[in-house]
């Protein structure tokens, strides 16, 4: 009582003060709130306790994803670089002096080519 | 980080043992809860809130480097979630200031079974009608037993300033009590 005649003139002692504010701490949480918390702990640490944490899977992860794409990306590019410099197709050429020519371009504009398969060319 | 014993608690979260979370939650869930409650005067909403706090925590179990104690961490994160839930309220602005209970919500209200004496209950009446950031720094000092250190790292504010706001709300606490009992 003699507290609560000091509190009410005024002169509140701080110890008065903050025992009645850690009587405070007492104030319990409802039962369910802890059920409902525990409910919602991750999976990985209700069913896969033995599995990695998600940092290292995470980890693992891009590691195989930066692998992946740079399989990709070669299987890519590396037949084109293959066709250049592979052997090079065979065509007809018609300035080809074996005379082994498959093909005649009657309109190709070079000289040569009429002198020699040109039958159009004027005699 | 604080001890070893936080420290393999930390490490086995990381390995996502079950026996790590549960002992995280059943250590520090009546604390959050608490500090939510005096936050927002609203047993409901500091439950939700409580809940969204684990939730973010475990998502953000990654990104936590332990420098501070897991403690000091969940309260940074609910009062973050807090001041967020606020912020969404204001655009709202349905509610009255600090998230309280609208007038004349029937609500539950968890301290009530607990303030046996009648002193206690009068700090408490007196403490809900302070503003919120002297709520915060109350709560977490003298009720939850944070250190001005701690404190600093949950409300993101120098040590200094943090001991000047619990200085200046203990006295604002003092100001009410007296004057409430001035009216009664």
């Amino acid at each position: 009582m003699n507290d609560r005649r000091q509190a009410d003139s005024g002169t509140i002692p701080k110890e008065w003060l903050e025992a009645r504010l850690r009587a405070l701490k007492g104030v319990e949480p409802p039962g369910r709130l802890k059920d409902k918390l525990l409910s919602g702990v991750p999976a990985s640490g209700a069913d896969h306790g033995g599995f990695p944490p998600a940092s290292h899977r995470f980890r693992v992860l891009r590691y195989v994803g930066v692998a992946a794409a740079i399989l990709i990306l070669a299987s890519l590019a590396v037949p084109r670089l293959t066709f250049r410099s592979g052997p090079p197709r065979i065509i007809a050429d018609i300035n080809d002096r074996s005379g082994s020519s498959a093909l005649v371009d009657h309109n190709h504009p070079r000289p040569a080519d009429i002198n020699v398969y040109d039958h159009n060319a004027v005699p | 980080m604080r001890d070893r014993a936080e420290r393999q608690i930390l490490s086995a979260l990381r390995e996502g043992r079950r026996e790590a979370y549960e002992a995280v939650v059943g250590t520090h869930y009546g604390s959050v809860y608490r500090f939510l409650l005096f936050l927002t005067r609203e047993a409901s909403l500091a439950e939700d809130l409580t809940q969204e706090v684990f939730t973010a925590a475990w998502g953000a179990l990654d990104r936590f480097e332990g420098r501070a104690s897991i403690k000091t961490w969940l309260h940074r994160i609910a009062y973050n979630m807090f001041v967020d839930a606020q912020r969404r309220q204001g655009r709202h602005a349905a509610r009255i200031e600090g998230l309280g209970r609208p007038p004349g919500e029937a609500v539950s209200d968890p301290v009530a079974d607990v303030v046996a004496t009648e002193e206690v209950a009068r700090v408490r009446q007196a403490l809900e009608r302070l503003a919120v950031e002297d709520r915060a720094t109350l709560a977490l000092h003298y009720i939850e037993g944070l250190s001005y250190r701690e404190m600093a790292r949950v409300l993101d504010q120098p040590g200094g300033t943090v001991k000047w706001l619990t200085r200046r709300a203990l006295a604002r606490l003092r100001h009410q009590l007296t004057e409430g009992s001035d009216h009664e």
